[in-house]
Parts: structure tokens; C-alpha cells; sequence
């Protein structure tokens, strides 16, 4: 009798603290849900198919992000209309910072190019973390004769117009890259381009075209077995994976630094808070050394810094690539 | 020496229990996707590729080795039993597969197909081990201008292939063509006949395409046509062909699995276009070339035995150049990449026991695919039992499922509903829907080559003529054509197809 009513008191107590607790969380719920961030599995939309270096990197990244906030954080591909499927469907996503996109260089080329596409990856979208950086090589037909930059831009104003240089698909990085490495050479030269990196990378090989600039992954199987010669790196500073290699503007054609990267971003409305959380959370991760060197291994550095650095980032490469496009003569769509 | 050891490492890896259950699992999903139209290995690989992501690289290659080439059999399958072919490489088996079950000879074309598959498995298999290195030279040295004259060639051979009116299928090819032309042009990025769509940016899908042309379109013909009744169900009388149904096919299978051997090598050749082809020959080497699309026998074993050998020979230049030849390929390229190897000529150095234990699996699929074939037709000819309003209800929603899988979004299914209707109308028009199919895969490829070998010749069409290779395909499609186009030959062509109609 004794024993029971002092159980029902305990059990009464009990109760009401689990009340009373239900009732503060319910008081400061807006206050809790960021603090608590994330309560439910998040999105990661990504703008290409399954496969590629970028998929396999966000696929580490959210591997670990799981392991680190508890929730599941689902790689969506969205691949399609050179990443408008992808950013659509991130647009109609939730603000709360349950749904990210994956932004790349290519969104600053597109900012000149279809200027009238909405939405945005600029304008509707704020950035959320910097991931990862990658640069280009300049790598060489063994056929063509050309073993360095100096090499290449001698021969081409020996013989103007003769030189042809490979890219992949009109309007991408490498081929504005391509573009601004003419210019900034004062040199000549066709541009061809090809369908896919493994087909530029064979056309290259064969000595179809003379060089090609290509990000450094796609190449670094054809650089290896020496069907490509590797002569440049395109950053301003040497590449960690191939640091025995001059840079482009070492080899004198100055200023060139160009290379391609990947950021977060999120439709605009995330708090604070999460915005914070997530930034510090993926830069922890990317210089995790398994990350790390994952990473390197297929030629992708971590991009360190805030939300403030990708949208330096993008404010600078909309102006280079702008000057490239206008250049050029490219066709805007409008 | 190398030429035992390299084979018996591989198979030390490929017949280990483990290796063993996942090619298992790999063939009998693979099958089985290709009995079902809609869902292809593209759709399947991907969608199973983040499993690779746990499994070690061997296995998860084998497996999804295993759904591509198994797929080929599948394939086969629906296309003889239903005329709805599964893969777009058993478009050409459903001519005369299905002609022979409505002959009554549905388990003689079964076993057939079967059996020149697995003759072609096992001997690319071979081909791929011993030639690896030599056909991967033939390959790397095609460049632009050869692969320009390459798809001449294939348009011409489309134009050859197709029934009935010439004209028809030149004006099929063009509208193939035409459709291909949608997307962004590759060499100044602008938007063609995209007409403010999107998801049209980069062309229209071909899955899509494929699907609304021929299961779309037949299940309307086939509703439209009759009412209420179960599809034609031929009584299989015997699984076994009778002698002189295996003498035919066993010449057409030897002839297939040579030319789908080397158009698997070939990129953006593949399985398709490999049965094809070898249809296109069997009909030129027959003494009775009316047989076909009349139920002749080595329209079955050639495509057979050719898209399988072009499955597994497509193999070769991704992994000793790590050159995909198709979207297959690609895939899985990603899925070496995604356990850190980089494929190219090296793989066969850095990793000799994935290199030939891939290999090696390949012939451990073949053993496992008769197995699963042979005996399961049976079952296979169960699925057709089903009457029609629960079969093709649940036809479209595989394809559904199949066609939302592909990007993950609607469109596709808009675009194969669009194109199931236009196919109907065509069927009705008689005119014929490969042709079409086949212009709109090779026409994209055909002005990129065109395109880029006249901006490397500067504007120089002789480039053409001058590279030999590339002059000695444009010869031959020339001459086929002069064949085909010769009065005499051509009414005789077309007593040939009146007769048989």
C-alpha cells in the first residue's frame, strides 16, 4: 500500500516535470528548431549525374556531415539544362537550410550568358559554405612537339591560326579558360571542342588537336600512362597534386589564374544559425585527413573560408568571365 | 605464358562464392530488366551505383557488369514473346523473333536467342582477354573524320534495314534527324528547338524517345485493334529449334558475334547498333532474303549473338583507354572511380585482378545466364499469360517508373506519351519506327564529327576522301547504297517486302 501510493506519487512527479519540459520546449520552439538544426534529413541537390569526382566528393562530405549532425543528408542529382533543373527544384526547397545546392563555377559563366535565366544561382540563392577548389592543366599532344607554355605560344605565333586548341562543350570553363589563355598569350589559335572529357582526352592523344586545358581530374588518367603530356597548371600557385609542374603564369603568359570550384548555397531565408552551423561543420570536414585526401587523389582542394569568400569568389569570376564572353563574341541568350 | 596466368588470376577471384552470388544477382536483375520494356541497365546501374559505394570494387563491378550483359538476354526475351523489345538492341529480334511465335515457334526463337547469346558471351569473353590491346588500337585511332564517315555509313545501313517504302524510310531517317537536332548545339552553345523548355536543353532523352515509340505506341495499337482479349499467345510446342532451324542459326551466330565483336569496340557503337547491323548482313548473305521479317531464323541468332558480343566487347576501350563507349560504360567509369581507380591502359597494371576478374566474370555470367534462361523461359512465358488489362497496366508503369528514374523528373513520361501517340500514327502511316530511332542517335554524333573535322581541315570537305580509312567506309556506304538505289535491285527489293507483308 505504502510502496504503491509512493510509486504513484513518484509517477505523478514524473509526469508533470515531462509537462512542464514539453511546455518550455513548445514556449521556445523557433529558438530550439535552430539551435537543434537539423531535425529531419537534408537535401543536398546536386546540377550532374552520379559518378562524377564532384558527386563522389559531396557523397564523402555528406556521409560525414551525417555522422557529425545525426540526420540523414540525401545527394539528389538533378542533372540537366547545364544545372537549371537543379536549381529549380533547390528554388522550390525550403528555406530552413533543409535544402542545398551545389553551386559551381559554371553559375558565374551563365550570369553572362543567360542573363534572363531565373532563378538564379546568384541572385535567389545565398551562399552557405565554400567546398572544394579544383585547377585546370594545360596538357599537350605528344605528336604536337610542344613539351611547355613557352613552347606552345612560339609556335603559335610562328604559325597564326594553325594551332588548335581542344575543350569541352561551348561556355564551359575550360573553353572560356581557353579563350582567355589566347588572349592573355596575345596568340591565334582554333578552338575545338568535343562532347565529353574522355573524348578531348583522346583527341588529344591521337594529336587530333594540339593542346587542351581541362580540369585536372578528367586528365589526370591520360597524364599518368603518358598518352598526354602535362605542361601547365592554371592557378597562381603550384597544384598540390602536381607540384613538380610550372604554372602558366610562371611560364610567362600573365595574369591567368583560373580554376573551377564548389560551393553550398541554400534559397534565401536560412537563420543565421544554421547557416554558421553548416559553414563550420563542412570545413571541419573538408580538411579531415581521409576527406583531405580523397580529395587530392582526384584532384580537388578544400575551399576554405565563409559564406563572405564564395560570394567574393563569385563577384570575381562573374567579372573575369564576363570580359571573356563579351570578348568573344559569344551568343547570349536572352 | 601470360596468356594462363592472367585468365586463371581472374577466375580466382571471380569464382569465389561471393564474387559468385553478386554476378548472380547481377544477371538475374539484368534479365530481368530487359524482359520489362521501360527499365533499362542504364536506369538500373545508376540507380544501384551507390551501392558500390559500400562493396569492394570487384564485386560491385562484376554485378553491374552483369546487369548490362544480361539485359541483352532479357531483351530478347520480351521482344520475341510480345514484339515489345526491352532494350533497344532487341528492336531488330522482335522483326522475326515474333513473327516465328506467331508462327508457333516461340520456344525454338527463345532458345535460339539464348543459345546465340551465350555461343557470342562466351567468345567475346575470349575476345576481350586476347584482344584487349590490339581492338583498343583500331579504336584510338579513329579520329573525327573516320567517325563522321562511320555514321554516314549507319544512316545508310538504317535505310537498308527498314520494310516496305524506301522513300518512307529515308523520310524516317530525316525526322530522326530532325529530333536530334534538339538541344544545345555543341559548337557555339546556343538553344535549338528547345522552344523554352528546360529539360529539352539537352536533347530530348532517348530512353524516352524509344519507350514512347514502341511500347507506348504498340500497347495503343494493340488496345485500338482489340478488345478485351489476353495478347497473341503462341503455344509453345518445343523450347528445342528443329535441325534445320539450328542449321540456319548457327552460321548467323558465328557472323554476329564477329560483327558485334567489333562494333562493340567502336564508341558510340555499341549493342544497338551492333544488331543491327548484323541483321542488315544476314539478310545480305541469304540466299532467301524474303524470310526476313518473315520469320527467319538467323534474324534472331545474328542481332542475338552480335548485341551480346557488343556488350561485352564495348568493355575494351573503357577499360584500356578509359574511353566509354556509351552511357553503360560511363557509369561504370564512375563506379571504378568511386573506389579510387582511375580507368585507363593502366588498370590492366595497377589492378591485373579487377582487370581479369571482370573479365573472367563475364564467362561465370554466360554459365549462369544459360542456367537462368534455358530452364526459366517457361516462367518468362508465364508473365504473358497475364491477361492484357492487368500486363500492359503494369507494362506502363515499369516504364513510368523507368522514365522518372532516368532524371528523376515528369518530363520524360510527358515526352514518351507525346511520342507513343506519333509512333501509333506512324505504325498506321506504315512507317517504321527504327529508322527514325537510328537517326536520332546517329545525327547528333554525325554533325559533331562533321562539324569538328571541317574546323580542323579549316573548310576543307576533302579531308574526307583524303584519310583512308575514313574514304574506305564512305566506299562502302556509297556502294550499299548504289545497291539498294539500282532500279533492278530495288524492285526486286520491294517485291521482296510486298511479299512479305
Amino acid at each position: 500500500m505504502n510502496a504503491s501510493s509512493q510509486f504513484s506519487r513518484r509517477r505523478f512527479t514524473a509526469v508533470v516535470v515531462a509537462m512542464s519540459v514539453a511546455a518550455l520546449a513548445g514556449f521556445s520552439a523557433p529558438a530550439m528548431a535552430q539551435s537543434k538544426y537539423p531535425t529531419r534529413p537534408v537535401t543536398i541537390i546536386l546540377p550532374f549525374g552520379t559518378g562524377g569526382v564532384s558527386d563522389i566528393a559531396a557523397r564523402l562530405i555528406s556521409e560525414k556531415l551525417e555522422d557529425s549532425l545525426g540526420q540523414r543528408f540525401l545527394v539528389d542529382n538533378q542533372p540537366g539544362a547545364g544545372g537549371a533543373v537543379a536549381t529549380q527544384k533547390a528554388f522550390k526547397g525550403d528555406k530552413e537550410g533543409y535544402t542545398l545546392l551545389n553551386m559551381g563555377n559554371s553559375a558565374t559563366i551563365r550570369r553572362t550568358l543567360m542573363p534572363n535565366q531565373k532563378p538564379d544561382q546568384i541572385t535567389d540563392f545565398q551562399p552557405i559554405s565554400p567546398v572544394a577548389e579544383f585547377g585546370l592543366v594545360v596538357v599537350a599532344s605528344p605528336q604536337s612537339g610542344i613539351e611547355s607554355v613557352q613552347d606552345l605560344v612560339k609556335k603559335a605565333k610562328a604559325n597564326p591560326g594553325k594551332i588548335n586548341i581542344g575543350s569541352v562543350a561551348v561556355g564551359s570553363t575550360q573553353h572560356l579558360s581557353s579563350l582567355l589563355f589566347a588572349t592573355v598569350a596575345g596568340i591565334k589559335v582554333e578552338i575545338v571542342t568535343y562532347n565529353s572529357t574522355p573524348e578531348l582526352m583522346g583527341a588529344v592523344a591521337r594529336g587530333e588537336v594540339d593542346v587542351a586545358l581541362e580540369i585536372v581530374s578528367g586528365a589526370m588518367s591520360p597524364i599518368k600512362t603518358k598518352q598526354v603530356k602535362l605542361i601547365a597548371t592554371t592557378r597562381s600557385k603550384r597544384s598540390p597534386v602536381y607540384p613538380d609542374t610550372p604554372t602558366v603564369e610562371e611560364s610567362g603568359v600573365a595574369p591567368f589564374d583560373v580554376s573551377s570550384w564548389n560551393s553550398y548555397v541554400a534559397p534565401k531565408g536560412v537563420p543565421d544559425q544554421v547557416k554558421q552551423k553548416l559553414n563550420a561543420e563542412i570545413q571541419r570536414i573538408i580538411d579531415q585527413p581521409d576527406i583531405r585526401e580523397k580529395m587530392l587523389s582526384f584532384g580537388m582542394e578544400p575551399f576554405h573560408g565563409g559564406p563572405d569568400v564564395v560570394s567574393q569568389r563569385i563577384q570575381a569570376d562573374v567579372a573575369k568571365w564576363e570580359s571573356v564572353i563579351k570578348a568573344s563574341g559569344m551568343p547570349i541568350e536572352q | 605464358m601470360d596468356l594462363i596466368a592472367n585468365p586463371s588470376l581472374g577466375f580466382s577471384h571471380a569464382l569465389e562464392i561471393k564474387n559468385i552470388l553478386f554476378c548472380f544477382v547481377g544477371v538475374l536483375l539484368g534479365t530481368a530488366i530487359g524482359v520489362l520494356p521501360g527499365l533499362g541497365p542504364l536506369a538500373t546501374i545508376s540507380m544501384l551505383l551507390p551501392l558500390t559505394y559500400a562493396l569492394d570494387p570487384i564485386s560491385s563491378l562484376i554485378m553491374l557488369a552483369g546487369i548490362y550483359y544480361g539485359a541483352q538476354y532479357g531483351g530478347s526475351t520480351a521482344a520475341i514473346l510480345v514484339n515489345l523489345p526491352g532494350e533497344s538492341s532487341s528492336v531488330v529480334t522482335a522483326i522475326d523473333g515474333y513473327k516465328m511465335a506467331q508462327q508457333g515457334r516461340a520456344g525454338a526463337a527463345l532458345a535460339i536467342a539464348a543459345l546465340a547469346s551465350v555461343f557470342a558471351g562466351t567468345v567475346s569473353t575470349g575476345v576481350v582477354a586476347a584482344f584487349s590491346p590490339i581492338l583498343s588500337n583500331v579504336a584510338s585511332s579513329f579520329g573525327s573524320t573516320e567517325y563522321f564517315s562511320l555514321m554516314v555509313l549507319g544512316l545508310v545501313a538504317a535505310v537498308i534495314l527498314a520494310h516496305g517504302s524506301l522513300l518512307k524510310a529515308i523520310c524516317m531517317v530525316l525526322v530522326g534527324l530532325i529530333l536530334g537536332c534538339i538541344g544545345v548545339d555543341a559548337s557555339s552553345g546556343s538553344y535549338r528547338f528547345t522552344f523554352g523548355f528546360l529539360e529539352l536543353s539537352s536533347g530530348l532523352e532517348f530512353v524516352a524517345l524509344a519507350m514512347g515509340m514502341f511500347a507506348f505506341a504498340d500497347i495503343i495499337s494493340t488496345v485500338a485493334e482489340k478488345t478485351g482479349s489476353g495478347p497473341a499467345i503462341h503455344k509453345i510446342t518445343s523450347l528445342w529449334p528443329n535441325k534445320k532451324e539450328f542449321d540456319a542459326a548457327a552460321p548467323a551466330a558465328v557472323r554476329g558475334t564477329l560483327i558485334g565483336s567489333v562494333l562493340g569496340v567502336l564508341p558510340g557503337g555499341g549493342a544497338a547498333l551492333a544488331s543491327f547491323a548484323a541483321y542488315t548482313l544476314e539478310k545480305r548473305v541469304s540466299r532467301e532474303p524474303r524470310k526476313f521479317g518473315n520469320g527467319a531464323v538467323e534474324g534472331v541468332a545474328g542481332p542475338e549473338a552480335a548485341n551480346n558480343a557488343a556488350a561485352q566487347t564495348s568493355f575494351i576501350p573503357m577499360l584500356t583507354l578509359g574511353l566509354p563507349s556509351n552511357g553503360v560504360m560511363a557509369l561504370m567509369m564512375g563506379a571504378m572511380m568511386i573506389n579510387n581507380i582511375s580507368p585507363g591502359p593502366q588498370v590492366m597494371t595497377t589492378n591485373p585482378d579487377l582487370f581479369w576478374a571482370l573479365i573472367a566474370s563475364m564467362w561465370v555470367g554466360n554459365v549462369l545466364l544459360v542456367v537462368l534462361n534455358l530452364p526459366m523461359v517457361g516462367l518468362w512465358v508465364k508473365l504473358i499469360t497475364i491477361p492484357y488489362k492487368v500486363l500492359y497496366p503494369a507494362i506502363l508503369m515499369f516504364c513510368v517508373v523507368g522514365l522518372y528514374s532516368i532524371q528523376n523528373q515528369t518530363f520524360e513520361i510527358y515526352i514518351a506519351a507525346i511520342f507513343g501517340f506519333v509512333g501509333y500514327l506512324l505504325v498506321r502511316m506504315k512507317c517504321e519506327p527504327a529508322p527514325l530511332l537510328l537517326g536520332f542517335i546517329l545525327g547528333p554524333m554525325l554533325e559533331e564529327n562533321l562539324r569538328r573535322t571541317l574546323q580542323l581541315s579549316r573548310g576543307d570537305p576533302w579531308i574526307f576522301v583524303t584519310h583512308p580509312i575514313s574514304a574506305g567506309i564512305l566506299l562502302v556506304a556509297l556502294a550499299l547504297l548504289l545497291v539498294t538505289v539500282l532500279p533492278q535491285i530495288r524492285n526486286k527489293r520491294e517485291e521482296v517486302f510486298s511479299e512479305a507483308e
